[in-house]
């Protein structure tokens, strides 16, 4: 139990350290900004470090070394910001512990009691399944914590770069997710399995977390905690006690979105250049992060344009994603990248002018829509109901629609991927489809409650949001 | 927006959050996915590997093996199925040894059921292979050069 505790702890100073870079470039401190930078500082804190860590292979460094540096240089790094920005620091803790007295003060919310039940709940149901299956499920064994245990134990910092040396089901698979298991693991000195567990239990619990204050902050508290409730039920507790990386893809998915949600309105280029770094760092996590790099990129490059004289904002998309993907193509061309995907052109051909896939595939769409979250009566339809029953508010669709986007275009390029798979397509489908659905879903809640009507926050107003 | 609208988000969203809790203790504890109630196997797949990391040399890297699967032609889809976990969940438990599929090694890890494997290991294998039992059908082979 000590080690679960523990992990939390060594994952504190490259989250802070995160927290620090994400601050840098959107100095906001209203209490929600806080807890989204929090996050952030999470995402980016984990793709920073397991870069440097791939780099430390690469020279030579031995995981065991690597990490003990990391961590020793991180709390220096983290003492150095801490008191060079103590000043600002002081002042703003001191106005967010204003802050929360006067939210916890205001007692009309009974709602509250329900978000701590459905967090109880959820937390509970998380930490008995992920105890009961501590190893996770096969794609940790295959994939995932496979590599970190290769890391780990071998303690051979050229491993990694000579797939001759291990096993793994993708060699190509970006590395993020197993090398932060790894560099924990080496702290440790023991490959315990508390460790993925807690690191599940952070990504997964960072959602809900994400999704109450970004919605709190754009459509008041009471849509907030509703969305908060509805995530926290709806976990797909069979993909994340699995210690899968895609609820941590989600999480850097939903913050791109919160980015560039908010750089619409405000047309801050800095909020591009973060949204820029964790799309970059998305395709750190899984390869459907390359596809969310195209995907918000568009979406960027529409927004950008939009504003007279502001194109060059893309510019810093461009330079936020510019580093993490060069450290996932430096990964790829060093574990002899090659994807399974590969078709000739006439094969492809045949398999898109083919009707029975396209059928196949929204039949499968459907299928999974439906029984996603397992709830009695389908959660999409839950939400369907409470949708046309709550009214979207037409300012709040039209200020939300790159969202509706976002998510729309990354799943029809997850569709087309399947038109063209060279692998059974059942047998794809029925493996990969509610992962996929998982990666975009927070996305989806979040496009959801800042568009339906709000119990205590006036429709399209962006200037009065907390 | 008028009052009676305010108060019918606010009963809508206080019926929501209700729904999603019943909804989601359903699925949690009443009838989850049945991939969370019934054994991965890796537990016990570790614990069946134990002995034989325990029997290996220190300097062995490099493992073969072989299973009940290498001794059909035409193998079921459900037997295919379970050497799907576990070949991966042998490999996983022991790493950073790598085990690759085939008999041409010195050391072999055999994951038998059949009873006829020992006429496929003497037709595979050289003569006078050493075969340790683990237990469970598992077997440490020494493929003695």
């Amino acid at each position: 139990m000590i080690t679960f505790l523990l992990t939390f702890l060594f994952f504190l100073p490259k989250t802070l350290l995160g927290v620090f870079l994400v601050n840098w470039l959107w100095p906001e401190s209203r209490l929600y900004s806080i807890f989204i930078k929090l996050f952030s500082g999470f995402a980016v804190g984990l793709g920073i470090s397991s870069s440097f860590m791939l780099f430390a292979f690469w020279l030579g460094i031995t995981p065991r070394d690597y990490s003990r540096i990391e961590l020793i240089v991180g709390i220096f790094l983290l003492i150095l910001f801490t008191w060079l920005t103590s000043q600002t620091l002081l002042k703003k803790l001191s106005d967010i512990f204003l802050i929360a007295k006067k939210f916890f003060k205001n007692k009309d919310n009974f709602i509250f009691i329900f978000l701590l039940i459905a967090s109880l709940l959820s937390l509970g149901a998380f930490v008995y399944y992920s105890f009961k299956h501590d190893h996770g499920f096969s794609d940790a064994w295959t994939i995932w914590n496979n590599l970190a245990r290769y890391i780990y134990r071998s303690n051979d910092p050229g491993l990694i770069f000579d797939t001759s040396k291990y096993y793994r089901l993708h060699f190509d698979y970006p590395a993020m997710y197993s090398l932060n298991i790894a560099w924990v693991w080496s702290l440790l000195n023991k490959d315990s399995t508390y460790v993925p567990v807690a690191f599940a239990l952070l990504s997964t619990f960072a959602l809900p977390s994400v999704l109450w204050a970004s919605v709190s902050q754009v459509k008041g508290r009471f849509q907030g905690v509703l969305v908060t409730i509805v995530a926290l039920m709806t976990t797909s507790l069979y993909l994340t006690v699995a210690q899968y990386s895609d609820s941590l893809l989600s999480l850097y998915f939903l913050l791109v979105g919160i980015f560039l949600y908010h750089y619409q309105f405000t047309s801050n280029p800095r909020l591009l250049i973060l949204a820029g770094i964790l799309a970059g760092f998305s395709a750190w996590v899984k390869n459907e992060g390359l596809l969310f790099v195209v995907v918000s990129g568009l979406i960027s490059f529409y927004l950008a344009i939009l504003k007279p004289k502001k194109w060059w904002h893309l510019l810093g998309f461009i330079l936020g994603f510019a580093i993490p993907l060069w450290v996932v193509f430096f990964f790829k061309a060093n574990v002899s990248y090659q994807s399974d995907l590969a078709r000739t052109p006439q094969e492809i051909f045949l398999q898109l002018i083919d009707i029975s896939r396209y059928q196949q595939i929204l039949f499968s769409y459907w299928i999974n829509i439906r029984v996603f979250g397992h709830w009695p009566i389908s959660a999409a339809f839950v939400l369907l109901i409470y949708g046309i029953l709550a009214r979207f508010s037409l300012a709040d669709a039209k200020n939300s629609v790159i969202l509706l986007a976002l998510i729309v275009l990354q799943q029809l390029g997850y569709f087309l991927i399947y038109i063209i798979t060279p692998h059974d397509l059942q047998l794809h489908l029925d493996t990969s489809l509610s992962r996929l659905l998982l990666q975009t879903y927070p996305l989806f809640l979040f496009w959801l409650f800042v568009t339906l009507r709000s119990a205590d926050r006036v429709e399209g107003d962006y200037a009065s949001r907390d | 927006m008028k009052t009676y609208n305010k108060n019918f988000l606010f009963w809508t969203g206080v019926f929501l959050s209700l729904f999603s809790i019943v909804s989601g203790f359903y699925a949690f504890f009443i009838n989850p996915p049945l991939v969370l109630t019934r054994k991965s196997g890796a537990h016990e797949w570790e614990s069946r590997m134990r002995p034989i990391k325990q029997a290996l040399p220190d300097d062995v890297q490099v493992l073969g093996y072989v299973s009940d699967l290498d001794l059909l032609i035409n193998p079921t889809w459900k037997q295919i199925l379970t050497e799907v976990d576990e070949y991966p969940l042998t490999m996983y438990s022991m790493t950073p040894r790598l085990v690759q599929h085939g008999t041409n090694f010195e050391w072999i890890i055999g994951n038998f059921n059949n009873p006829e494997f020992q006429d496929f290991l003497d037709q595979k294998l050289l003569p006078g292979y050493e075969l340790q039992s683990m237990g469970f059908g598992i077997y440490l082979i020494h493929n003695k050069p």
